[in-house]
């Protein structure tokens, strides 16, 4: 018994780290939606804009997360004269990487919506604004759903990069309780399926939230969720 | 004629909803039977029993007198003498006409290839495919010649009995037209068949017997125009508003039949 | 500044990249394509095992798998230098995300033919070989080469652990001569490159493969 209560100020030691992954995911992933939503904006406004923001978020998307990190801290902030604060640093980084893909899904999503949809709503003689907003936009939210919350998922997995610029998340504590207490193994599985279980559950959030918002009927059997 | 295919009290449960209810039929050589029924009466839950696609939770199957619901037969083997025509084909899309015909005799019964490619020649012509089409892909056949291809598939393997369900379904006029023709010229040659359907066009040129499923089993069999009054006496209300409907529509194709020989319109 | 130890640097970190995406992938793509197609045609108890390891595989956060193969084995006594363990965690993870793509794959298109097949009598072995892997190889091959330029992005988390890829050598020139732009400049471009190389790898692999499963 005394050996858990050995154990119990590692353990939440560990636990404690994970705030940090939650807070680099949420705020990623909303400060993300925003610039997503406002490039989704700008690219339909124009076609040269339209090229240009699918342009800029191609290369985010190629630009590996760890190298967008390293710039981020290392070249944007310095030369912004922001200051050098890691967790900053790390939501900024991962916001820009997630708003890529984002946009990305949001773009998929409105295209799945059936094309006869729209040509429906403009034969009614609804504007195009008018029909965007309110038939394409409802139907492309309910089917973008599932892969947003994919990437809110895969945003907590990838917010354990933090450690490299010194964020002492879940995984980072759990590395360093090993060093000091040994069993390496448990520790460093032990914060990942910690991670695993925060992300499963907000895939069973989004299977359920998926079920309650799907129109009657629509729902074919077999969904597959593709998770990163 | 000997029995060439026997089914009897088939049960089969989908997560407790009893599809199969003690559902029998039986073939003899040369006999083309017709078997109709409303959507969700079992029909092809039948025909995929019958050839072992799936496996009935009890009753027995007998292939030409060998009990195959038996454990340790070769399901395999079964499949290959009981050949299912699908209402969608299900043409393998990477393989042209041909290789399709091809690739049960060559791959699967694994004979020699000019031997199969004699086979599937003689199937290919005996549903009267045109030479020009042999070598294209699915995606550049009509419905009708789709269907064609797959009832060749079927024949290439020399198979004891052919099942179709369905098979005009999903066709236009046209397709449907081609296909009933070819399975009308089969049953003339002699190959037993056992055919799913409610196309009256269909149903007036095999002009066979009919056996009517419902809930599970079948209720009544016996010619078209009989089998309302047989499913009143059954006490199988449903069945007997399906069969009338049926009916029905059958009398007024089966005039224009005979007012034209179908075969020559 | 001074180009050629940029070179020598960045060099030998697009080396030890390549290296060690050529070495996981190949297995990778093996091993999710075997467990994909099984996962999409079979039920029971061995399969549900399966499908709770690749869950797993999923679900971990790379970086952890990373730590567990590198720091984890040795204190069972199987000690393993950073790239064997790297290319080892890199390999799995990838294996389980692509058995995911290609069981999606199997289920949604083949279906139909796989039937069919059954239906002729065919083996197991046949409809997989003459069905669903040339399907497979057409539908599911970007999805496959999404996963293989993510497994290449994914070789940085290395450089975590031990391993002397690009993104370490960068860090090391920058270290060493206060300068991050020109080595990150270069690393976007090489990353960019090979990126490319990699989508050009797959889908030659793929038709590679379908001209191999070709019927006569």
């Amino acid at each position: 018994m005394s050996y858990v209560q050995d154990l119990l100020p590692y353990i939440a030691l560990i636990l404690a780290g994970l705030q940090y992954n939650l807070v680099i995911a949420v705020s990623a992933f909303l400060a993300g939606m925003a610039v997503a939503v406002a490039s989704l904006a700008i690219s339909l406004s124009s076609p040269p804009a339209a090229k240009l923001v699918a342009a800029v978020s191609h290369a985010v998307r190629g630009v590996p997360p760890l190298v967008l990190l390293a710039a981020t801290y290392w070249l944007i902030f310095p030369a912004l004269g922001l200051p050098s604060d890691a967790l900053l640093a790390c939501i900024t980084a991962f916001t820009l990487r997630t708003s890529a893909f984002q946009l990305q899904i949001l773009r998929a999503s409105a295209a799945a919506v059936e094309k006869g949809q729209l040509e429906a709503a403009l034969s009614l003689g609804l504007g195009e604004r008018e029909a965007v907003f309110y038939v394409v936009l409802p139907q492309s939210l309910r089917a973008a759903l599932p892969a947003l919350f994919n990437e809110l998922s895969s945003l907590l997995k990838e917010s354990t990069l933090g450690l490299a610029l010194g964020i002492l998340d879940a995984l980072a504590r759990a590395r360093l309780v090993s060093i000091a207490a040994g069993y390496s193994l448990v520790w460093i599985l032990a914060a990942g399926l910690l991670v695993y279980a925060v992300s499963w559950a907000v895939l069973r959030f989004s299977r359920l939230l998926h079920r309650r918002l799907a129109v009657p009927g629509s729902l074919g059997a077999g969904v597959v969720e593709l998770w990163r | 004629m000997e029995v060439v295919l026997e089914a009897a009290d088939l049960v089969k449960e989908f997560d407790s909803l009893k599809v199969l209810d003690g559902a029998s039929i039986s073939l003899r050589k040369g006999e083309v039977k017709v078997l109709i029924g409303p959507n969700g009466s079992g029909k092809t839950t039948l025909l995929k029993c019958l050839n072992l696609l799936l496996r009935p939770d009890s009753g027995s199957i007998y292939l030409e007198g060998v009990e195959v619901t038996a454990p340790g037969v070769d399901v395999k083997l079964v499949r290959q003498r009981v050949a299912l025509v699908f209402q969608e084909s299900y043409l393998f899309s990477h393989m042209t006409a041909f290789e399709n015909v091809l690739f049960g005799p060559y791959k699967v019964k694994k004979m020699a290839c000019s031997e199969a490619e004699k086979l599937a020649v003689n199937a290919l012509e005996e549903v009267g495919l045109d030479r020009g089409s042999w070598t294209l892909y699915p995606a550049r056949l009509s419905g009708g010649q789709r269907q064609r291809v797959a009832i060749a598939r079927a024949l290439a393997m020399e198979p004891s009995v052919i099942l179709y369900d369905e098979p005009t379904s999903s066709l236009d006029p046209v397709g449907a037209e081609e296909v009933v023709a070819t399975i009308v010229e089969l049953a003339r040659n002699g190959v037993t068949s056992l055919v799913v359907t409610h196309d009256v066009g269909l149903l007036a040129a095999l002009d066979a017997e009919v056996y009517l499923m419902s809930k599970g089993r079948v209720v009544v069999r016996g010619r078209l125009e009989e089998l309302p009054a047989l499913a009143e006496k059954a006490g199988d209300q449903e069945a007997a508003r399906f069969a009338r409907a049926l009916s029905l529509r059958f009398e007024k194709v089966r005039k224009a039949v005979v007012a034209c020989q179908w075969t020559s319109c | 500044m001074p180009v050629d130890e940029l070179l020598s640097l960045l060099g030998e970190g697009f080396l030890n990249t390549l290296a060690l995406t050529a070495i996981s992938l190949p297995p990778a793509a093996a091993l999710g394509l075997l467990l994909g197609i099984y996962r999409a045609c079979s039920s029971g108890w061995a399969r549900a095992v399966l499908d709770a390891i690749t869950d797993a595989l999923r679900g971990i956060p790379l970086l952890a798998l990373l730590y567990a193969f590198t720091y984890g084995l040795p204190e069972l006594g199987l000690p393993l230098q950073p790239q064997a363990a790297s290319a080892i965690a890199l390999t799995l993870c990838s294996s389980a995300y692509l058995s995911e793509y290609v069981r999606a794959g199997v289920l949604s298109s083949a279906e139909g033919e796989i039937l069919a097949a059954q239906s002729l009598g065919a083996s197991r072995l046949q409809v997989v070989r003459y069905v669903v892997m040339p399907h497979l190889l057409r539908t599911a091959l970007p999805a496959i080469a999404n996963e293989a330029v993510y497994l290449l992005q994914s070789t940085t988390l290395a450089g975590l652990v031990g391993v002397y890829e690009l993104l370490s050598a960068a860090r090391t020139y920058n270290s060493k001569y206060l300068d991050f732009w020109t080595p990150a400049a270069a690393l976007v471009a090489i990353y960019a490159a090979l990126s490319v190389a990699v989508e050009k790898a797959v889908s030659a692999s793929g038709s590679l493969g379908r001209r191999w499963l070709k019927l006569r």
